[in-house]
């Protein structure tokens, strides 16, 4: 028997077991560390940090499919545990995203377990000399997370009634006016080391009919000597908490935009700009179904620095960074 | 309508089971060699070895590298996998899009895997190759 034969073709969905359905999750190990000028390192820097654990909710089974680690050095390396708690490699990988195939079942409450051998982390060089710092990284685990439910519930929902679907994008405008610490006329506060209070409360009205998200992408708009570009890696851009219609989160914490921007895809047509990136972003999956009237609503934490370096304690040139947010899936049309 | 695929989600993304067979479990698993070459480095004949709990299907293969090298693999019987070395740049360094081993090879516990190596960046290299399947137990 050939395992590569059971992968899904694409007339025959995967279904969970009867009795149960499965909505799209990220659970997310986060690391942020502000650091003065002195000592300008980042404290955890080529240490080993045997048995991060990252707790699983209690109501439901975890189905992992893909992890992420977001790490500037070759040198670090990253090591899972499998539900059993056995090493899911015969030795520390080094930094990268990877598809979980066959996917992993954790248990309601287990954790997702990892190892991290010589840490390194993402840096913001906030100031005018490079200092101080924000240390950053995450470790992001995708997948599902598995619920009991009636008879026949499916996800993404049903809509209750007869229709098509017709592919839609909602476009947002998101000018990132504010960096990570603490910006107060005009300027950055540099000493206090206080981040910046994330922003909430950003929605898109989802019109008409139904919507079911497929999936997000971010672009940077530029002036017009500039080619727009899309939003890739950790640094420079923005994290960002997205909810479902019923106003739950659907990751543990806030995750870097390029962990779900689709257009980051290598190789995909349609984009300008710089470079190709290898996170082979693929969220929310399953879609999800926001009722007409209902709300995409999102928080979003900036993680902007001073790329210029000239010394100006602002956080950019322009000082408002232009993103765009789409989401992109399909509209249920009554038919 | 109760699709419950998302189109633009990868395979792995929108699930994929074990497909064991009966009698077996299957458990996602990589085995990794990591090794520094000297520049243009010529390093043939290394094994990486199967643990002996369990037999081994390779199925996909990621790698990082400091530098370009080129390399082959063998079956469990010490066939070569391609008839010559294969460019790292015709692999896959993305560990979320392996280069697929189609189909499956298997490995018995206690095997091994031969690796060919050389180092083509004419630095010093340090590379990680990532071999990437499922252990199948058995309950015989």
């Amino acid at each position: 028997m050939n395992a590569m034969r059971e992968i899904c073709p694409a007339d025959q969905d995967y279904r969970p077991p009867a009795g149960y359905f499965d909505k799209p999750y990220i659970y997310v190990s986060n690391y942020e560390q502000p650091v003065a000028a002195v000592p300008g390192t980042d404290p955890r820097a080529g240490l080993d940090f045997p048995n991060i654990q990252v707790p699983l909710k209690g109501d439901s089974e975890f189905i992992l499919r893909k992890i992420w680690h977001y790490c500037p050095s070759a040198a670090t390396r990253f090591l899972p545990y499998t539900p059993q708690g056995n090493q899911i490699a015969s030795a520390p990988l080094a930094p990268t995203n990877m598809a979980i195939a066959p996917e992993m079942r954790f248990p309601p409450g287990g954790a997702c377990a990892f190892d991290v051998v010589s840490w390194s982390s993402n840096d913001i060089p906030c100031g005018p000399n490079g200092e101080p710092h924000i240390f950053h990284t995450q470790f992001l685990f995708q997948g599902v997370r598995r619920f009991q439910g009636g008879a026949g519930e499916v996800y993404p929902r049903d809509s209750g009634y007869r229709y098509k679907e017709v592919p839609f994008t909602y476009r947002y405008n998101l000018p990132v006016t504010w960096p990570y610490l603490v910006f107060e006329g005009g300027v950055v506060q540099y000493n206090n080391l206080i981040k910046e209070p994330d922003r909430t409360d950003f929605a898109v009205q989802i019109q008409n009919y139904d919507f079911e998200l497929l999936w997000c992408t971010c672009i940077l708009t530029r002036s017009a000597a500039v080619n727009d570009q899309v939003v890739e890696g950790p640094n420079d851009n923005f994290k960002i908490l997205l909810f479902d219609p019923d106003d739950r989160a659907i990751s543990s914490d806030y995750i870097y935009i390029d962990a779900i921007n689709f257009h980051t895809w290598p190789g995909n047509p349609g984009t300008t700009g710089v470079g190709v990136n290898t996170t082979q972003a693929g969220f929310p999956v399953p879609g999800i179904l926001y009722p007409r009237g209902s709300y995409i609503r999102f928080n979003v934490r900036s993680m902007l620095w001073d790329t210029n370096t000239d010394g100006v304690p602002d956080i950019d040139t322009p000082a408002v960074r232009p993103f765009v947010l789409y989401f992109g899936g399909v509209r249920r049309v009554p038919c | 309508m109760d699709r419950t695929l998302n189109p633009y989600g990868n395979d792995a993304l929108n699930g994929v089971l074990p497909g064991s067979p009966p009698g077996c479990l299957d458990v996602y698993h990589d085995y990794v060699f990591n090794v520094s070459l000297t520049a243009s480095q010529v390093l043939d004949g290394q094994v990486r070895s199967i643990d002996t709990d369990s037999d081994f299907l390779l199925r996909g293969f990621v790698f990082a590298s400091t530098a370009n090298f080129s390399v082959r693999f063998s079956d469990a019987q010490g066939f070569y996998l391609s008839d010559q070395k294969i460019l790292s740049a015709a692999l896959s360094g993305d560990g979320g899009r392996p280069w697929v081993f189609f189909p499956e090879v298997v490995y018995p516990r206690g095997g091994a895997i031969l690796i060919d190596l050389t180092e083509r960046g004419a630095v010093p290299n340090t590379v990680q190759l990532v071999f990437r399947g499922v252990k199948r137990f058995t309950n015989r």
